[in-house]
């Protein structure tokens, strides 16, 4: 039997490795719905690849979308493959078995493509310490036609710089069209016989829209440390990368018989995508700004999609997911008939994220017929002013008339999200969120007394790509780590629990969110000394980051904590989200005069750039 | 009206490795697909009427597990069967569906005995001992073992660490069969004394008498329960 063959790799896993580490679950397959399809020479094996754990990564809608399209090809096949937690790498390392795929074991370096998630910027160690663990070089210049294709797509794919020495492709935007594209694409260039060219497979993927190969492009940088100039290595590559737009989610694919994993995962339940994109213009947020336009599914089709779903999962739980699941435009019609269909049967309905308003508070009242949790707000400032100057427009009395709503409907748990650290701040704001906490706890305490309970989590501001605060500072740690002792010191009380994440966790998203190709060398560098799983707590070590840093002679807070000026080259300018960075920076402008902007779906047009193909999608919304 | 079965079922391959609690929601949700009305409890947070019988250990293959679940259908019992075997996950089986009625006693208070086939394989040169040498070596320890008052084991609990007797739990222990390099034996376990005790501890405290022989622990299956004399589960 080979040594890394399969069925040696499932032989080793259940003799030797499953019995001897925690949550063996994760390593097994063979779940529900799960699809394994044989493979020849014809078949395009991609390998759908979530740095993170199984439990973590089994909730990703993007990849249960993918694999739903790769695997109805009848010449490509789409497996999956999860970060190994440190326990089971130690003992794939003493075993001598590579990191493998879930549906047949099969070995990550034996697929043709492999396609990263990149959800945020603190899973990247885990990229590179699963190409290592999968026997891949990790530099794409090292890796030939006969080495597996490593591509990324993703929110974080928006600023790619920082790992531009090991992903050989990006994908921009939505992947549903572009993956069949690039899918096609391979296959050209395999019965070309050009197997041993990768530069000839890559020159043909660039002439797909939506698709930025870093190779075909070299950055120069001015002595202070910003660029210069970011320029094109061949002639016909793109100069602008737009990102790719399903313009009809209605019909667009839905996966309605996912996988259903045997172990616990978070969120553990049916997730429908009731719409893409986001018109709010919160200045702080890119996941607003990056999936526009809005687009929505229709009632009928995602009444279908449920009904679909729940027949061939078993799952109890449907979720409405969306960035602002308030403001989908049937939102009170669907959760009806929802629960008219299958409250009897104890299936329930949630929505993650809830608006401060009355509106939302009866919408959560009616899915909550069925199971009574907590209920979770996000003011993130505690003042009318930062409000503004983020656009988050809601105001404390908003607030406030939301909770009591809320606690005289029968919640006794309440969250509440805030961030510290944005823009034009003061100390004002800071007492500002105290206030605000103490208010709600006032509240609290008069309409339910004893059990009412109130749960704090601050966050620091990271300035992202693609937002109109993209020019702003992260905050000095000293003194962000002085605002949350300072919050915790003035809100003691049996009634609140307060966290706050490590500063220097949000230090290093800061790095990395608006890092460049410099950071390629420390992201090795750290790498090399064994950083993985950056975002938990028990696993990030800030020292070896540290030594990383120096070593490169890079310095963190030349991109976190350093304010940007208009006429700065962003690592990301090459990359379009489809906002123009006029509009973006319009915007920055206003946050410092403290001027809001309306929701463009209820308001006016406020030019963000996507006019044409937003007005395209208004106008099927409307005959429809 | 509701009626409560008695389904006997095979946990085993992939879901071998999954916490009781996870077999709770894989076995509910296989009941959703096969579309079988399970009747909901009361309160704010309905849930399947359901009880199981006793937990097994992670990593044991279970071949006589049971459940007891309330049916709003009163579907025939071999369309049950072949309906939640259609949609059960892989490692899940049905094995019997059976209609109770009032006289059965509750789960807990019947089953006394739970009787353990525990595989073996003997690592290292076969040739230096022969089988007749292995098996009257392990019928030896196994004498001595069970001639032992107080077998003491460090268990991990929620209090910490605690030493524990293991020689109450072990009502018998014997050869079944030795085929080089694999060797099977039988651990019966009294399932009713001072809490649940993970089979596999039992087999450790067991192999360290073996000094010279290198052996493993290939596979631990709970093969069935035994009922109380008292009374009859039938």
């Amino acid at each position: 039997m080979q040594k890394n063959s399969k069925e040696n790799i499932e032989r080793i896993l259940f003799e030797k490795i499953l019995g001897n580490v925690e949550k063996p679950g994760r390593y097994i397959g063979k779940e529900y719905n799960i699809i394994v399809k044989n493979d020849n020479a014809n078949i395009v094996k991609v390998a759908l690849s979530f740095p993170d754990l199984y439990e973590i990564g089994m909730s990703y809608l993007g990849f249960k979308i993918l694999y739903n399209i790769i695997n109805r090809r009848e010449d490509a096949l789409a497996e999956r493959v999860f970060a190994p937690a440190v326990d089971m790498e130690k003992l794939m390392l003493e075993e001598n078995i590579p990191l493998y795929s879930l549906e047949s074991y099969r070995p990550f370096y034996d697929f043709d493509i492999i396609g990263f998630s990149l959800q945020h910027e603190l899973c990247y160690t885990n990229i590179l310490n699963m190409l290592t663990l999968g026997k891949i070089d990790i530099h794409s210049n090292k890796r030939d036609g006969m080495s597996p294709l490593v591509i990324a797509g993703g929110p974080s794919a928006f600023n790619p710089e920082p790992l531009t020495d090991f992903i050989d492709l990006f994908v921009i935007g939505d992947g549903e069209d572009v993956i069949n594209e690039i899918i096609d694409t391979y296959q050209f260039w395999l019965k070309s016989r050009q197997r041993k060219n990768k530069k000839d497979l890559l020159r043909r993927l660039d002439k797909l829209s939506g698709t930025y190969i870093p190779s075909f492009y070299s950055v120069n940088y001015l002595s202070d440390g910003t660029i210069k100039y970011f320029q094109k290595n061949r002639k016909d590559a793109k100069s602008i990368i737009e990102k790719r737009i399903i313009t009809d989610i209605d019909n667009a694919l839905f996966p309605v018989s996912p996988i259903v994993p045997n172990i616990d995962i978070v969120h553990n339940r049916i997730t429908l995508e009731i719409f893409r994109g986001c018109t709010r213009g919160c200045r702080f947020c890119q996941a607003g700004m990056i999936y526009r336009p809005t687009r929505e599914r229709s009632e009928e089709t995602l009444l279908r999609l449920a009904e679909d779903s729940i027949r061939n999962t078993g799952y109890d739980e449907i979720s409405l997911s969306s960035l602002s699941s308030s403001d989908y435009s049937r939102i009170d019609s669907l959760i009806e008939k929802l629960l008219d269909r299958y409250q009897n049967k104890g299936i329930g309905v949630s929505l993650p994220s809830l608006r401060i308003d009355g509106f939302s508070v009866k919408l959560a009242k009616e899915t909550q017929r069925v199971r009574k949790t907590g209920l979770t707000f996000a003011p993130e400032v505690g003042t009318e002013r930062m409000s503004n100057t983020i656009n988050k427009n809601v105001t404390e009395n908003d607030l406030y008339q939301t909770v009591q709503f809320a606690f005289k409907e029968g919640w006794r748990r309440i969250k509440l999200y805030f961030m510290i650290g944005l823009p034009t701040e003061t100390w004002e704001d800071i007492d500002g969120i105290i206030n605000m906490i103490k208010k709600v706890e006032s509240i609290g305490k008069k309409m339910i007394g004893r059990k009412f309970s109130l749960n704090i989590s601050v966050n620091a501001f990271v300035p992202k790509s693609h937002t109109p605060f993209q020019w702003a500072k992260q905050e000095k740690e000293e003194l962000l780590i002085k605002k949350y002792r300072y919050i915790a010191k003035n809100i003691k009380s049996k009634h609140i629990s307060f966290n706050y994440p490590d500063t220097k966790i949000s230090l290093l998203e800061a790095v990395f969110a608006r890092g460049d190709r410099k950071l390629n060398k420390v992201l090795e560098e750290a790498h090399k000394m064994g950083c993985r799983f950056d975002s938990w707590r028990e696993y990030f070590n800030f020292d070896n980051w540290e030594k990383a840093f120096k070593r490169c002679q890079v310095d963190m807070s030349f991109y976190a904590n350093r304010k940007r000026e208009k006429a700065e080259i962003m690592p990301w300018d090459m990359i379009s989200c489809g906002i123009t960075k006029e509009f973006l920076w319009l915007e920055w402008e206003r946050s410092a005069q403290g001027i809001n902007l309306n929701d463009c779906h209820s308001s006016v047009c406020h030019n963000c750039g996507l006019q044409k193909v937003c007005s395209k999608i208004i106008k099927k919304c409307i005959t429809n | 009206m509701s009626h409560l079965y008695q389904i006997k079922f095979e946990k085993s391959g992939p879901l071998k490795y999954i916490s009781h609690l996870d077999l709770s929601s894989v076995v509910s949700k296989t009941f959703r697909r096969a579309q079988i009305e399970v009747e909901l409890t009361q309160g704010f947070n309905p849930r399947f009427k359901i009880s199981f019988g006793p937990a097994l250990p992670l990593g044991v293959v279970g071949l006589e597990e049971f459940f007891n679940i309330s049916l709003i259908d009163n579907l025939d019992i071999g369309v049950i069967k072949s309906r939640i075997n259609k949609f059960a996950p892989e490692g899940l089986k049905i094995k019997e569906v059976e209609l109770l009625n009032e006289n059965k006693t509750t789960l807990s208070q019947s089953l006394k005995y739970a009787v353990y086939i525990i595989k073996l394989r003997l690592e290292g040169n076969a040739d230096t001992f022969n089988e007749q040498e292995i098996i009257k070596r392990f019928k030896k320890f196994i004498r001595i073992f069970l001639n032992k008052e107080k077998i003491l084991a460090n268990k991990k609990t929620k209090k910490g660490f605690v030493d524990i007797n293991l020689r109450p739990y072990v009502e018998e222990l014997e050869f079944v069969s030795f085929k080089d390099p694999n060797i099977v034996i039988s651990l019966t376990v009294d399932i009713q004394y001072k809490g649940s005790i993970n089979p596999n501890i039992i087999v450790k405290e067991f192999l360290k008498e073996f000094k010279e022989v290198n052996l493993t622990i290939n596979e631990i299956i709970r093969d069935k329960f035994i009922i109380s004399k008292k009374c009859n589960l039938n």
